[in-house]
């Protein structure tokens, strides 16, 4: 298979490498698993800027388990508000310290109460 | 300048940035970093066009998706379909198949019109 070893070598000297993937402590990706079993990969880094709470899950010292294979099991949040979130982190990443005029970040109505309580949680 | 993607099959759904002037083939093999699936072996289809991606060289400026059209609170939906191996058929791909999201409860009343709105205001003050 060719060698884009991405992340399985904690210390690689390769330049920033475009092809993460989810090994290691420092890999480009995070799994954020939903109650209802739904997978969603973000950037890590999109993630652990937007919300505490997950940065805590995962540079815990081993209280959350999820620090080694970058899964985080969120069994209160359900799917149709977690795919809201991981927007949201997408959003926060590309417009915090922008110069550029800021969109409104659209909200299905029928989410937002349950969105609420994520953020609540999610910190965030 | 940046395009954000929703990537989705089953279960799982991948939510990749990139820039446009990358090749679909970038995307791919951002894929395979994640899910470990051959480039070769994996197609994407874009949601509002029901177009496949099939050109690896092509750029995402090319197949349309652009930083205009995939914001970052609204990333374009692409298919992700794996090949099937029966052995015989280089052409065999799974069909479309993404698992629905979990449906939202109802809404509770003071959420449902907008005269009950004046109600409320009175309530809260």
């Amino acid at each position: 298979m060719p060698t884009d070893t991405a992340g399985v070598t904690a210390s690689s000297a390769t330049p920033p490498n475009l092809y993460g993937g989810l090994e290691g402590p420092d890999s480009m990706y995070l799994k954020l698993i939903s109650s209802d079993g739904h997978e969603f990969v973000v950037r890590r880094d999109f993630a652990v800027i937007a919300s505490p709470t997950i940065k805590n899950m995962l540079s815990g010292p081993g209280q959350y388990s999820e620090s080694q294979p970058n899964e985080i099991y969120l069994k209160d949040i359900p799917s149709h508000v977690l795919i809201n979130v991981c927007r949201y982190f997408a959003y926060k990443a590309k417009y915090t310290n922008s110069s550029i005029d800021i969109p409104e970040f659209p909200i299905d109505i029928q989410v937002v109460l349950e969105l609420l309580v994520a953020s609540d949680f999610l910190d965030c | 300048m940046d395009v954000f993607m929703m990537i989705r099959r089953q279960k799982l759904t991948l939510f990749i940035d990139t820039k446009e002037t990358s090749s679909v083939l970038d995307v791919k093999k951002m894929i395979e970093g994640i899910t470990k699936v051959p480039t070769n072996n994996m197609r994407l289809i874009i949601d509002s066009t029901k177009q496949a991606m099939d050109d690896d060289y092509q750029t995402l400026l090319d197949c349309g998706l652009t930083s205009a059209t995939a914001k970052a609170y609204s990333p374009v939906l692409l298919y992700l379909c794996h090949r099937k191996n029966t052995g015989g058929n280089e052409n065999d791909w799974e069909p479309i198949d993404v698992a629905e999201l979990s449906p939202p409860p109802p809404l509770p009343d003071v959420f449902k019109t907008d005269d009950d709105k004046k109600d409320n205001i009175q309530l809260v003050s």
